[in-house]
């Protein structure tokens, strides 16, 4: 058992640490199933939703954001979305193939369910009550019947609740989302319309150069030799070769774009031809001449129904060939 | 090296001295070599990270900005063109905060995904609406047509062009 890992909350959210158990960092492993991997309970009666996923256009910071508030019957604007910085989001296998919604959906939504189940459990023994008379609403649990209340913030002034779910845990049913499936602003429209919004390359740090690569002139051109000395002699300029990699950087982008310009690259000359022109023939022609080759077209080949069979009663025929080499 | 050819097209050899240029609204003296790109320097050394590094040949309209009203790519325009002339970014059109209203527009219309092309979109947009008021929707597409959007969120695009032209020409 990994001992249990510290973790900084959110700075600008009330900073603070706290220990929460170790997620796991391996792809064989299950997904991390603590409430305290992917949500914090902020100072100021806001809820912090940690997720290993990165917004990329998709607008996971509204789907992620809707689920959360959903299950825990938290208004929407409530709800934040850290992602990404692996320094605070529980291990994750990366933002690709339209996984963002069906996983990591379903998981936030037990874990906020869960969440949920507990912030009552823990109002249920302060007032000594049954849980069936308790609910959650606006950010706090309240007694059906006494009207009392207790605000996220008194039931976990910890900011983490250590509780385990797993993928029984009850989730409430699509018919009765509220959140979910309604139209919300887009959280970080205003900066993005700005210019104040800040991507991965704008980010600059002290000291970072910027660094280019030597591309190979042709397909399966290999290095027969290259001369750095023009833009080493460049100030502030790093180069490397390795093998058949060529690097420089340099302080700025422009200057690195220089120092590239300034190498002497010799380059074999390949007997293949490849280039944009004819490459999907080259590459159909050599499909069946490798084993790997051979695999990959069977794997990738998909038939259902008759082309052939279905063409003579088609209403409208439109005939073109696509490639996407 | 394509953005070293670029750079010659617009390299001034007989540019000496410090570059004097005007950016939303503010002097700058700059001491760089005459072929950097100016999107360098609005980037790296004035901090205005607004405008977007994309392709790097003017083929995606990431880098907008405005050279005396006109849009320009900033990765291929050198500082030694936009020496003596006035720049506009993306920040420029928001100086005190107030949203122009092609950006207001953009929010209102949903007219953007992951928001990297946003800035120059918005950039070329006010400046279509300068020149045109009220641009039809050929007009806006042949203005915009330099401008990639990987998101595919063109027609929210002329949409928020569209609703940001009736509130401003009346």
């Amino acid at each position: 058992m990994t001992p249990p890992r510290q973790i900084a909350t959110t700075p600008e959210f009330g900073g603070g640490r706290a220990t929460i158990p170790p997620a796991a960092p391996s792809t064989t492993e299950p997904a991390p199933n603590n409430v305290a991997h992917y949500l914090s309970f902020d100072p100021d009666g806001g809820v912090s939703v940690h997720a290993g996923k990165a917004e990329v256009g998709q607008n996971v910071r509204t789907s992620l954001a809707q689920a959360v508030a959903d299950e825990l019957r938290l208004p929407f604007e409530r709800v934040r979305v850290v992602l990404a910085d692996t320094s605070r989001v529980p291990f994750d296998r990366g933002t690709f193939g339209s996984r963002s919604t069906p996983d990591m959906v379903p998981r936030l939504r037990r874990a906020a369910a869960a969440a949920r189940e507990a912030l009552i459990d823990r109002a249920a023994e302060r007032w000594e009550a049954d849980t069936s008379a308790l609910l959650s609403r606006d950010g706090s649990v309240v007694h059906a019947e006494t009207g009392q209340a207790l605000s996220f913030v008194e039931l976990v002034p910890e900011q983490w609740l250590d509780v385990p779910f797993d993928d029984d845990t009850p989730l409430t049913p699509a018919t009765e989302w509220t959140v979910a499936g309604t139209s919300a602003p887009k959280p970080s429209a205003r900066d993005m319309v700005a210019g104040t919004h800040r991507f991965a390359s704008d980010v600059t740090l002290p000291g970072m150069l910027f660094g280019r690569t030597l591309r190979a002139p042709a397909f399966g051109a290999r290095l027969e030799s290259v001369d750095l000395s023009a833009a080493r002699a460049m100030l502030g300029v790093v180069a490397l070769h390795d093998g058949d990699f060529v690097g420089v950087a340099a302080p700025t982008a422009h200057l690195a774009g220089r120092a590239l310009a300034a190498l002497r690259a010799r380059w074999t000359s390949p007997e293949r031809r490849v280039s944009d022109w004819g490459l999907y023939d080259s590459l159909k022609k050599e499909e069946g001449q490798t084993e790997g080759g051979r695999q990959l077209a069977e794997r990738s080949r998909q038939e259902a129904g008759s082309v052939a069979d279905a063409l003579p009663s088609a209403k409208r025929v439109l005939r073109a060939t696509y490639t996407n080499a | 090296m394509s953005t070293r050819r670029a750079s010659l097209r617009f390299y001034n050899p007989r540019v000496t001295g410090p570059l004097r240029l005007t950016v939303n609204g503010a002097p700058h003296e700059l001491r760089d070599a005459p072929d950097t790109p100016l999107l360098e320097v609005l980037r790296d050394r004035l901090g205005l990270t607004g405008a977007k590094y994309g392709c790097g040949e003017a083929q995606c309209g990431a880098c907008v900005v405005l050279l005396d009203g006109q849009p320009v790519p900033a990765c291929i325009t050198t500082i030694a063109s936009a020496a003596g002339r006035a720049v506009t970014t993306v920040e420029g059109l928001a100086p005190d905060g107030e949203l122009h209203p092609v950006q207001q527009a953009f929010i209102e219309a949903d007219a953007l995904q992951c928001g990297y092309c946003t800035p120059g979109m918005v950039v070329a947009a006010a400046a279509l609406l300068r020149a045109t008021p009220r641009p039809n929707d050929a007009q806006i597409m042949s203005a915009m047509q330099s401008h990639l959007c990987r998101c595919g969120a063109y027609a929210r695009i002329v949409k928020a062009v569209h609703l940001a032209a009736q509130r401003t020409a009346s």
